[in-house]
């Protein structure tokens, strides 16, 4: 009992007086911003659809169905009703034999075909071989395989129900898939970009603003004159002649956007490196990677987080362009600003191909700067 | 001031020479030649066209050819349009490229200034919240999707106005409009921040306590602080705009400077290429240089010596 009451008082005072931590003032902050919060909501969703989406949806980003070129989005499965029947007789026209009326009863056609000579059971794959029909089979009059060597009989075959629900773009292939497969390489291609630049400018501002002097002189002149390069013109250059894939470019936009946080990073460490706990270091013969390791690039992660958050964005904006120019990533693999560039192209009569994939980047972009916006106003409140 | 630009312009030199070094061995070692086609040439040919446009020559001597060239204002003949200079294409596409930008800069500045004073005399009403929304609007959207989507309305849909192609100046509405959205909407909130800043400032007070009217406050004295963070913008602005005419030149299939550099980095053009690199660098140089110089026009404080 006594203990109780003891270890009671003494963590009444700890839990009343014990300061937050710039991050956990960082957190709440946040959480009380509602637009920055369901911007994280609806980034998350977008992340999970953009990583498991494409195995939940029944179509593959790369499947060409040459059935469906073009066909608007709809909540209906495909094919529509009054197709059917066209579909499935000029299917069999192409068995050159005589056939008699077609009739749908559900999800089943029917139609009584006859030839002079004995049916092939091989004409089934005819039919088979369209998008709109499954399970091919001959019968007899009675619903049972059709014995063989027998010269009429009944082509039955089930209707396949294909759903597509952003209708499909002009190879026939599935607009949700690939516009969940868009999200997942826009996704990963801006993260690995920001990485990049992160760990670049980071390192390249912290050596400069730690060293100081005719080093930091210098790398900083440096700095200068890659931003007077009109860079998007270097990275288009670089991605046009070194190869088009998935690594370069994510390399490439890192390149470009490495210099801001360079310079960030090189401003936040000067005030950093005159601070005491950094003398005493150095006092104590810690050595300047260990120093900058240990003390100066952590206390620079304030700012640099709210920096990435809106690097994001911008990587993800570049990356779109490049895709958008037929630089980025490679067909059949695709990218949502590859998926507006083919809508684009493909607008008339078509509009919803550039209407979704422009909405989902849209939306993409919309939360990651409000997120962005909401953690510069969170970690840094008096820049509000 | 005539030595601060001069000395500038020389400071450019370095600068330039970086650039096009940089840009003539990144295409230089990348693998393929502006003569690889599907079916290879005759070696024979292939001997004389190397020999022509002195590819046979190891690459530093080719390096010391174009910069020669270059300082001659040579720029080369474009390898994948026979019988054109590069110089003779610019001739065509940089008046078309200028066009647009500059009347797209015109419009966001004349209607960004506007949207902005207004949203800041008018702060947190509902003029405000319209211009601010709409700012950030147009800022995240990027131009590749606004460009499409206008074309698909406007052209398309309601046929007001041509979807593509140039000529007359309704086929400028659409890519100028496209061009100038997102700079409005940051000249816009540049304005709105720096005029709410400039209302609360001593010299403004002081106007006010001379008994000026609001209209001279305002358009004189308010305005002319608020202008400072805008005209440092135009550097970046004119380098957005650079890139959104690659875009736009593209998309609406306009024969301006930015689509010749996507379909000359394409073809292996590397002449096209790099004259394209030399006039955007320069362009982006002497922009910087005009807004340094404006700057210290409408800041007195700011001095150049």
């Amino acid at each position: 009992m006594t203990e109780h009451v003891l270890s009671e008082q003494v963590e009444e005072p700890a839990s009343l007086g014990a300061g937050r931590s710039l991050w956990q003032d960082a957190w709440l902050r946040l959480r009380s911003n509602r637009a920055a919060v369901a911007s994280a909501l609806v980034l998350l969703l977008l992340a999970l659809a953009g990583f498991i989406g494409p195995w939940l949806v029944p179509h593959s980003y790369d499947q060409i169905y040459p059935q469906y070129v073009r066909v608007p989005a709809s909540l209906e499965a495909y094919p529509k009703q009054d197709r059917i029947v066209p579909d499935f007789q000029s299917a069999l026209e192409r068995a050159r034999i005589t056939i008699g009326d077609v009739e749908l009863s559900g999800s089943v056609v029917r139609a009584p075909v006859s030839d002079d000579e004995p049916l092939d059971p091989r004409i089934t794959r005819y039919v088979d071989r369209s998008d709109l029909f499954d399970n091919a089979r001959l019968q007899d009059a009675d619903g049972n395989p059709l014995a063989e060597g027998a010269s009429s009989g009944f082509m039955v075959a089930d209707v396949q129900r294909l759903r597509f629900l952003f209708g499909t773009d002009a190879n026939g292939r599935d607009l949700l898939a690939r516009i969940l497969i868009g999200i997942r390489i826009s996704l990963a291609i801006g993260l690995l970009a920001s990485f990049m630049a992160l760990a670049l400018g980071v390192t390249y501002g912290a050596i400069a603003g730690y060293f100081g002097g005719r080093i930091d002189n210098v790398m900083m002149r440096v700095v200068d004159v890659l931003y007077s390069l009109p860079f998007i013109f270097f990275v288009i250059l670089l991605v046009v002649f070194f190869g088009r894939s998935f690594v370069l470019i994510f390399i490439a936009i890192g390149f470009t956007e490495w210099l801001d946080m360079a310079r960030i990073v090189r401003g936040q460490t000067l005030t950093i490196k005159r601070q005491e706990y950094v003398q005493a270091a150095e006092a104590m013969g810690v050595s300047s990677a260990g120093i900058l390791k240990r003390h100066v690039i952590p206390n620079t992660l304030g700012p640099v987080v709210v920096f990435v958050t809106l690097l994001v964005p911008k990587a993800i904006l570049l990356e779109s362009l490049l895709s958008f120019l037929g630089l980025g990533v490679q067909e059949p693999l695709t990218s949502l600003g590859l998926l507006i560039a083919e809508g684009a192209s493909n607008m008339r009569g078509a509009a919803w191909l550039l209407l979704y994939p422009a909405v989902t980047l849209t939306v993409i972009l919309f939360a990651l700067n409000f997120l962005g916006d909401g953690l510069r106003d969170a970690l840094d409140p008096k820049d509000r | 001031m005539a030595a601060y630009v001069l000395r500038r312009l020389l400071g450019a030199v370095p600068t330039m020479f970086v650039i096009v070094t940089i840009a003539f061995f990144m295409i230089r070692l990348a693998p393929g030649g502006p003569f690889d086609l599907e079916r290879p040439l005759d070696p024979l040919i292939m001997q004389n066209l190397e020999r022509a446009y002195n590819f046979d020559k190891p690459l530093w001597h080719q390096y010391l050819i174009y910069l020669g060239n270059l300082a001659q204002g040579d720029l080369g003949p474009s390898f994948t349009r026979r019988d054109f200079s590069v110089v003779d294409l610019f001739r065509v596409g940089l008046p078309v490229s200028i066009t647009i930008g500059s009347l797209s800069m015109l419009i966001a500045l004349l209607v960004g200034t506007v949207l902005g004073a207004l949203a800041a005399l008018r702060q947190n009403s509902w003029v405000d919240y319209l211009v601010v929304g709409t700012a950030t609007f147009g800022i995240t959207i990027p131009t590749f999707v606004i460009a499409p989507i206008l074309s698909l309305a406007f052209g398309v849909m309601m046929g007001w106005l041509p979807a593509g192609g140039w000529g007359t100046w309704k086929h400028m509405v659409l890519p100028v409009v496209t061009l100038s959205l997102p700079q409005i909407a940051v000249v816009a909130r540049l304005t709105r921040g720096a005029t709410i800043e400039a209302l609360r400032s001593n010299h403004v007070r002081t106007a006010r306590a001379y008994g000026l009217p609001t209209r001279v406050v305002v358009g004189v004295h308010a305005l002319r602080a608020a202008m400072l963070p805008v005209v440092s913008y135009l550097g970046p602005a004119a380098a957005s705009l650079l890139t959104g005419s690659v875009v736009v030149e593209t998309i609406f299939g306009i024969p301006g400077i930015g689509r010749y550099f996507v379909q000359g980095a394409l073809g292996r053009d590397y002449t096209l290429v790099m004259g394209t690199v030399v006039v955007i660098a320069l362009f982006v140089i002497v922009f910087n240089l005009i807004v340094d110089i404006l700057y210290a026009w409408l800041d007195p404080r700011v001095r150049y010596d």
